[in-house]
C-alpha cells in the first residue's frame, strides 16, 4: 500500500487550503477533548486534603459510604454505592483496641463539633489533638482545666471569650494562641468529650507509631485487631450495608476530616463524563461532515484514479491516509492548547468557589501528557469520518462515482430511524431528574441534530419548495438565481444546514433546560416564603430560640428551618441506586404560614421523627400517598421507616423530602445552617418587629428582607459552572463548524460564482444572491434547529418542572443573531475573492 | 522513496498473437437501462478488430458516452456481454476488473485529465504505480512521444489544456494497452491543440499497432479515423468507413434533426441494430 501513501502525502499538501476547515474543526476537538482528559485524569488522582492528621500515619474512622445491593433480572447481584456527607462515629471502645496493638506509640481520640465564638462559625477540638496536625502554641500555654481554651486566630492571653456549643453559652479564658487555622478552639480532653454531646463515641482516632514501624504493616495489625474485636461504626445501618471501621493512610487521611470531598470528586468525575460524551458525539457530527464536504469537492478527481486502475481498497487508503496527515497535525496543535485551557476552567472553579476547599485535584508533571489522549481520539474520530466519505468514493464503477447520484434510500431511512430514536430518548428525559434529565435532553438533541445531518437534502428541498416563491417574486433575478442555486444542489445545500441547526438546537436546549429549572424552582421557592423576616447566627442559635420568638409580640408565627441530607435507595430498571437529596427538616406548627409547600394531601401539622412529607412527583415515582410508609437513609447511614403524612407540591423549592427538625439534628445535620423564619401579625411594623426579636435573642442576625428558601445540593455550583463552561465551549465549537462548513463550500462554488460573472450577472446581483442564500439558510437552520430543540425541552420541561420551557429572551436574541452572523460571514467572505475587482478574469489554466 | 517492482510490459501485437485472438473489443447485445425504465443504449452487438481507430458519434442523448463506459468497463451493462482481448469482462471480480484497467486499457477524458498534485512524470506513470510496478523509461519514451519530454517535472496547473491533454494520451499508452478509450478527446482544445492529440492517437494505431474507441461530435477529428459509426436514441443506425469531414458533417446535422428524416443524399442507410457497411468507396 505504498502508493497509498506517496498519493496521500501530495494530495494533503496540494490542497491545504481546502483542509484548513477541517484543521480547524480537529484542531478544537482535540483541544477540547484533551483539557477534559486533564480534567478527567486529575479528578481521578483527586483526595480530600490531608491536613488535620498530617502527622500521624494512621487514622481510625467510621465508614463514609452506604451501600445497596440489588440483583437485576438474569444477572448476579450488584452494589451501588454513595458517600455520606454527615460524620459516622467510631466507638469509644475501638481506642481501647487499637491502643493495644504492638507497635502503637500513642492512640488520640478526636472530637470535632460546631463552636460560635463572637458571632462566627468555628471548630472546636480536643487539645490533645492538635498534636496529629501538628499544631503548637505560639503563644502562651496548652490549656489544663476544664475553662481554658487554645484558640486559632488571633486573642489576647488571659481574654474572656463567651462559646456556643449546641445552643448553651459559656464563658471561657484563653490562655493560648496556637498555629494553624484561625476558626479552631482547642480545649482539653475533658471539656471537650462533654461538649461534643456523642457519650461514647469518638469521630476519629490518630494513632503515632513507634518509630521503626512501618506504616503498612501497623494498617495491617490495626485492621485484624478491630475486626478481631467485631468493631463497628455506630449506628444502625441498613440491611446489607455492613459498615466497619476503616484504618486509614496516606492521601486517605483526608476524608476522615473534609467529608464532603469525596462525594464532591466522584460528583465531578460523573460530570465531566457527560460532557465528554457531547463533546465525542457533537465532534464526529462536525468533524464527519467538514471531512465529507470536503473529499466531495474531490469527487472527479477520485473517479479518475478509479478509472486509470486503481481499487477500492487503494482509493480508500489514499484518502485516509490523506486525513489522517491532516488529522494529527490538527490534533497535536489541539493538544498544546488543551493545557491553558485547562488552567483556565481551573481558575474560573476556585474563582467561583465551585470546588469543596478540602478537595485537591493534583497535576502531577507525566499528567500533562493527558492531551495525547484527547489527540488520539480526535485522530480516530477523523480516521472514520474519512472511512465513511471514502466509502462513498471508492463505489464499484467509477462511471457512478463521478455521476452526482441523487441520495439514495438508504440514506433516508437511517435518518427517519435516527430522528425516531432522539425523540424516544427525548421521552425517557421525562423519567429522569434533575441534572440526569437534562444530559438526556441534550443527548437527544445531538441525536436528531444527526438525524437533520442524514435528511439535510431533503429538508433543503422542502425549505426551498417554501421559500422559493418569495425569493422569486420579491428579489428579482437575484432571488431567481438563489433559489434555484439551493434546489439545484441539494446535497450541497443539506451540508451546509447541518452546523447551523447543530448551533441552534445545541444552544437552545442546553440554555433553555437550565433556564426553566431555574426559572421553575425561584417561582415555587417565591411562592412557598410567606415569612417576612429571618433570624440566623453563624456561630449557631441558643437553645431555645423558636419558642422565645415565638414569645414575641407581634409575631405570628416562626419556623426553624435545618438543612440536611438523606440518601434514597431505589431500583432503576433493575439496577441499585442510590441518590443523595438535599432536603429540610423544620417545626411543623403554623409551618404553612411562613414556608407553604403546598400540602396537596394530608397535613404537616403532625410531622414529627418518625414521620416524613413528599414532593408530589417523587410521590408518583415511588407511589406513596398518606399513610403509606417509606424507607431512606439518613445523612450519617442510619435507615429509618417513616410514615408519609403529607403530599405536597413544591418539591423544585423545598426537596423531595421534608422531615421534623429534631428528626435531622438527630442524624447529624449541623445546626448552625438553622435559620428562624418569622411571619408578622397582620398590622405589624416589620423594623419595629426585627428590634424586638434582636433583643429577645441575643448574638443574632435578623434579615427583613429573606432570600427565598431553596435546597441546593452541595455540588450545584460546580454543577453549574462546567455545565456553562461546556456550553461555552461547545457553542463555540459548533459555531467554528458553521464557519469552516460554509466557507469550505463557498471555496468549491467560486469557478461557478465567477461564471456567473462571465455570463452577465453583476456583482450588485450576485452579492444579493449570496445575501438571500446565506438569509435562507439561517431562517431555515434556526427553524429546524427550534423544532428539533422544542422536542426534547418539552419533555424534560414537563417532566421535571411540570411548566412549559422557559427560554429568557436575551440568550434567544444571541443566538439568533450569532446564527445571522456566522451563516452571512461563512458564505460572503470567501466569494469576496471572486467579486472584487471590475474585471473577472479567466480563473486559473486548465481550470 | 519506496520500492517498486519492475514488471514486463508487453506491446499488444505480440499478445494478439500469444492468444490467438483478432478482435480488441467485442460487445454482445450490450445494453444499458436505468431505475423507472429510462434506455440509455439499446441492445448493441459490435466487433473492433485490433490496429483500428473507431469513431462514436451522435448527437448529445444519444448513448455514446454510455456505450464507451459499458465497453471500457467503467459501467456495469444491464444486458449483455463486453470482451476485452477476448476476455470476458463482466466475469471478472472487483479486483481482476481494476487490473484489466490499469494494464490493458487506456482511458483519455475530456475533463479531469490528471491528478494535480503529482507531476507531469508522475501523471504518466500513475497506472504502473497504483499496479506497484516501474517503468521509468517507458514513462520518458512515453513523454518524449507526445512532445513534452522536458516538462516532466512540471505541475499539471502550469500546463494549458492541449499539453494536459497530451500528458493524458502518454498516461493512456504507458501500460501498451490493447485498447485506449478517449471521451471526446479534443472538446475542449482549439484546433491546433486537438490536430496534435489526433496525430499522437493516429501514431498510436498506426504506428504501435494499438486500438483507439474515440467517442466524438466534431467531424473534423472523424475524419482522422477508419470508421465512424453513429448512434442515436441509444442505437446504432449505420456506420462509414474512412469518413471525410463533409459527409459526417451531413449525417450529423440528419440525425440531429431527428431520426427518420430524410438526408440531403449520399451518407449512410439508416439501419438499426448491426452495423451496416457504407455505400462503398470514398465520396470525394
Amino acid at each position: 500500500m505504498r502508493v497509498t501513501t506517496f498519493l496521500a502525502a501530495r494530495a494533503a499538501r496540494t490542497h491545504r487550503r481546502a483542509w484548513a476547515a477541517v484543521f480547524a474543526a480537529l484542531a478544537v476537538t482535540s483541544l477540547l477533548l484533551g483539557a477534559l482528559a486533564l480534567a478527567l485524569a486529575s479528578a481521578g488522582l483527586g483526595h480530600p486534603r490531608v491536613a488535620r492528621y498530617a502527622a500521624a500515619p494512621l487514622v481510625v474512622a467510621g465508614d463514609q459510604h452506604t451501600r445497596f445491593t440489588a440483583t437485576p433480572w438474569g444477572s448476579r447481584p450488584r452494589t451501588a454505592e454513595a458517600g455520606l456527607t454527615e460524620r459516622v462515629r467510631v466507638p469509644a471502645a475501638a481506642l481501647g483496641v487499637v491502643r493495644k496493638v504492638p507497635g502503637v506509640r500513642a492512640a488520640v481520640a478526636d472530637a470535632v463539633f460546631p463552636v460560635g465564638r463572637a458571632g462566627r462559625a468555628a471548630v472546636g477540638r480536643p487539645w490533645t489533638a492538635a498534636r496529629l496536625a501538628p499544631r503548637a502554641v505560639r503563644d502562651g500555654r496548652a490549656p489544663r482545666r476544664a475553662h481554658e481554651v487554645v484558640v486559632g486566630g488571633a486573642a489576647r492571653i488571659g481574654a474572656r471569650t463567651v462559646l456556643r456549643v449546641r445552643g448553651a453559652d459559656t464563658a471561657y479564658t484563653v490562655v493560648g494562641v496556637a498555629d494553624g487555622p484561625r476558626d479552631a478552639v482547642y480545649f482539653t480532653d475533658g471539656e471537650a468529650r462533654r461538649l461534643a454531646g456523642h457519650p461514647g463515641s469518638l469521630d476519629a482516632i490518630g494513632v503515632l507509631a513507634r518509630p521503626g514501624v512501618a506504616t503498612e504493616e501497623l494498617a495491617a495489625r490495626v485492621r485484624a485487631a478491630l475486626d478481631a474485636a467485631g468493631a463497628r461504626s455506630v449506628g444502625p445501618r441498613a440491611d446489607g450495608d455492613a459498615a466497619g471501621l476503616r484504618v486509614l493512610t496516606g492521601n486517605g487521611r483526608g476524608a476522615a476530616e473534609f467529608l464532603d470531598a469525596g462525594p464532591a470528586r466522584v460528583g465531578l468525575l460523573e460530570l465531566l463524563g457527560s460532557v465528554a460524551a457531547t463533546v465525542v458525539l457533537t465532534a464526529l457530527l462536525v468533524v464527519s461532515s467538514t471531512v465529507v464536504q470536503a473529499l466531495r469537492q474531490r469527487a472527479g478527481e477520485l473517479g479518475l484514479l478509479r478509472a486509470v486502475g486503481a481499487t477500492p481498497r487503494q482509493v480508500r487508503g489514499a484518502v485516509g491516509k490523506e486525513v489522517g496527515r491532516v488529522a494529527v497535525g490538527a490534533a497535536l496543535v489541539g493538544a498544546v492548547g488543551a493545557v491553558p485551557a485547562y488552567l483556565a476552567l481551573r481558575g474560573v472553579l476556585d474563582a467561583r468557589g465551585a470546588l469543596p476547599a478540602g478537595l485537591e485535584l493534583p497535576l502531577p508533571p507525566w499528567l500533562w501528557s493527558a492531551p495525547l489522549a484527547g489527540a488520539a481520539v480526535t485522530v480516530l474520530m477523523a480516521r472514520l469520518a474519512a472511512l465513511f466519505a471514502g466509502a462513498g468514493a471508492a463505489k464499484l464503477r467509477p462511471a457512478e462515482a463521478l455521476r452526482e447520484a441523487a441520495p439514495g434510500t438508504a440514506r433516508k431511512v437511517t435518518g427517519l430511524v435516527l430522528l425516531l430514536a432522539g425523540v424516544s430518548s427525548a421521552g425517557t428525559a421525562t423519567l429522569q431528574s434533575g441534572a440526569a434529565a437534562g444530559a438526556a435532553a441534550g443527548a437527544a438533541a445531538v441525536t436528531m441534530v444527526s438525524a437533520c445531518a442524514l435528511l439535510g437534502p431533503w429538508i433543503a428541498d422542502g425549505a426551498m419548495r417554501v421559500l422559493g416563491a418569495p425569493l422569486r417574486r420579491y428579489w428579482g433575478p437575484a432571488g431567481h438565481l438563489a433559489a434555484a442555486n439551493c434546489r439545484a444542489a441539494a446535497r450541497r445545500s443539506g451540508a451546509s444546514l447541518t452546523p447551523v441547526v447543530l448551533v441552534t438546537a445545541f444552544i437552545g436546549v442546553q440554555l433553555s433546560a437550565g433556564a426553566t429549572l431555574t426559572h421553575a424552582g425561584a417561582a415555587q421557592a417565591r411562592e412557598a416564603l410567606r415569612a417576612g423576616l429571618a433570624v440566623r447566627a453563624d456561630g449557631g442559635l441558643p437553645a431555645g430560640a423558636v419558642e422565645r420568638i415565638r414569645g414575641v409580640r407581634g409575631v405570628r408565627a416562626a419556623t426553624d428551618v435545618v438543612p440536611g441530607t438523606v440518601v434514597l435507595a431505589r431500583r432503576e430498571t433493575g439496577e441499585p441506586r442510590l441518590d443523595r437529596l438535599p432536603v429540610l427538616g423544620v417545626t411543623p406548627q403554623r409551618l404553612t404560614r411562613t414556608l407553604d409547600p403546598g400540602v396537596r394531601e394530608g397535613t404537616v401539622r403532625h410531622l414529627r421523627p418518625g414521620t416524613v412529607a413528599v414532593g408530589a412527583d417523587r410521590a408518583r415515582s415511588l407511589g406513596l400517598r398518606p399513610g403509606a410508609t417509606v424507607t431512606l437513609r439518613f445523612g450519617d447511614g442510619a435507615p429509618a421507616r417513616l410514615r408519609v403524612v403529607a403530599v405536597y407540591e413544591r418539591s423544585l423549592a423545598l426537596g423531595d423530602f421534608l422531615f421534623s427538625r429534631d428528626e435531622l439534628l438527630r442524624h447529624g445535620a449541623r445546626p448552625d445552617g438553622a435559620r428562624v423564619l418569622v411571619t408578622l401579625a397582620p398590622g405589624g411594623d416589620r423594623t419595629a418587629l426585627a428590634a424586638a426579636l434582636a433583643a429577645a435573642v441575643p448574638g443574632v442576625r435578623v434579615e427583613t428582607s429573606p432570600a427565598p428558601v431553596r435546597v441546593a445540593a452541595e455540588d450545584q455550583t460546580l454543577t453549574e459552572v462546567v455545565t456553562m463552561a461546556a456550553v461555552s465551549v461547545i457553542g463555540g465549537f459548533t459555531v467554528i463548524a458553521v464557519l469552516s462548513t460554509l466557507s469550505l463550500i463557498a471555496v468549491g462554488r467560486r469557478p461557478e460564482l465567477r461564471l456567473l460573472r462571465l455570463a452577465g450577472a453583476g456583482r450588485r446581483t450576485l452579492r444579493r444572491m449570496l445575501r438571500l442564500e446565506a438569509a435562507a439558510l439561517a431562517l431555515t437552520g434556526l427553524a429546524v434547529g427550534a423544532a428539533v430543540a422544542t422536542v426534547p425541552l418539552l419533555a424534560f420541561s414537563l417532566g421535571v418542572a411540570r411548566t412549559v420551557p422557559h427560554l429568557p429572551p436575551v440568550p434567544a436574541v444571541v443566538i439568533v443573531a450569532v446564527v445571522a452572523a456566522t451563516t452571512s460571514t461563512g458564505t460572503l467572505l470567501p466569494a469576496r475573492a471572486v467579486l472584487r475587482g471590475r474585471y473577472p478574469g479567466s480563473g486559473a489554466a486548465g481550470g | 522513496m519506496f520500492r517498486r517492482r519492475q514488471g514486463a510490459v508487453t506491446a499488444p501485437a505480440e499478445r494478439a498473437v500469444a492468444e490467438g485472438v483478432s478482435d480488441a473489443l467485442t460487445l454482445e447485445g450490450v445494453g444499458r437501462e436505468y431505475r423507472r425504465g429510462a434506455v440509455a443504449l439499446h441492445p448493441v452487438d459490435l466487433a473492433v478488430p485490433r490496429g483500428r481507430f473507431l469513431a462514436v458519434m451522435g448527437p448529445s442523448g444519444s448513448g455514446k458516452s454510455t456505450l464507451l463506459q459499458c465497453a471500457a468497463g467503467l459501467d456495469r451493462p444491464t444486458a449483455g456481454t463486453v470482451r476485452i482481448g477476448g476476455t470476458d469482462v463482466s466475469a471478472l471480480s472487483e479486483a481482476a476488473l481494476t487490473r484489466l484497467r490499469r494494464e490493458r486499457v487506456g482511458f483519455v477524458f475530456q475533463a479531469h485529465h490528471l491528478v494535480p498534485s503529482l507531476t507531469v512524470a508522475e501523471n504518466v506513470a500513475l497506472p504502473l504505480l497504483l499496479g506497484g510496478t516501474t517503468g521509468p523509461e517507458r514513462v520518458r519514451q512515453g513523454l518524449a512521444d507526445v512532445g513534452l519530454g522536458e516538462r516532466g517535472a512540471a505541475a499539471p496547473a502550469e500546463l494549458s489544456g492541449g499539453q494536459c491533454q497530451r500528458v493524458a494520451v502518454a498516461r493512456a499508452l504507458v501500460t501498451g494497452p490493447d485498447i485506449v478509450f478517449a471521451d471526446e478527446p479534443t472538446g475542449s482544445l482549439d484546433p491546433a491543440a486537438a490536430h496534435d492529440v489526433l496525430v499522437l492517437l493516429r501514431r498510436a494505431v498506426d504506428r504501435d499497432g494499438h486500438t483507439v474507441v474515440m467517442v466524438t461530435h466534431d467531424p473534423a477529428a472523424a475524419a482522422w479515423t477508419d470508421e465512424a459509426l453513429f448512434l442515436a436514441g441509444g442505437r446504432v443506425v449505420g456506420s462509414v468507413t474512412s469518413p471525410e469531414v463533409a459527409q459526417v458533417s451531413r449525417i450529423m446535422r440528419v440525425l440531429g434533426r431527428g431520426e427518420g428524416a430524410d438526408p440531403d443524399g449520399g451518407g449512410a442507410r439508416v439501419v438499426g441494430g448491426r452495423h451496416a457497411g457504407s455505400d462503398g468507396g470514398r465520396a470525394a
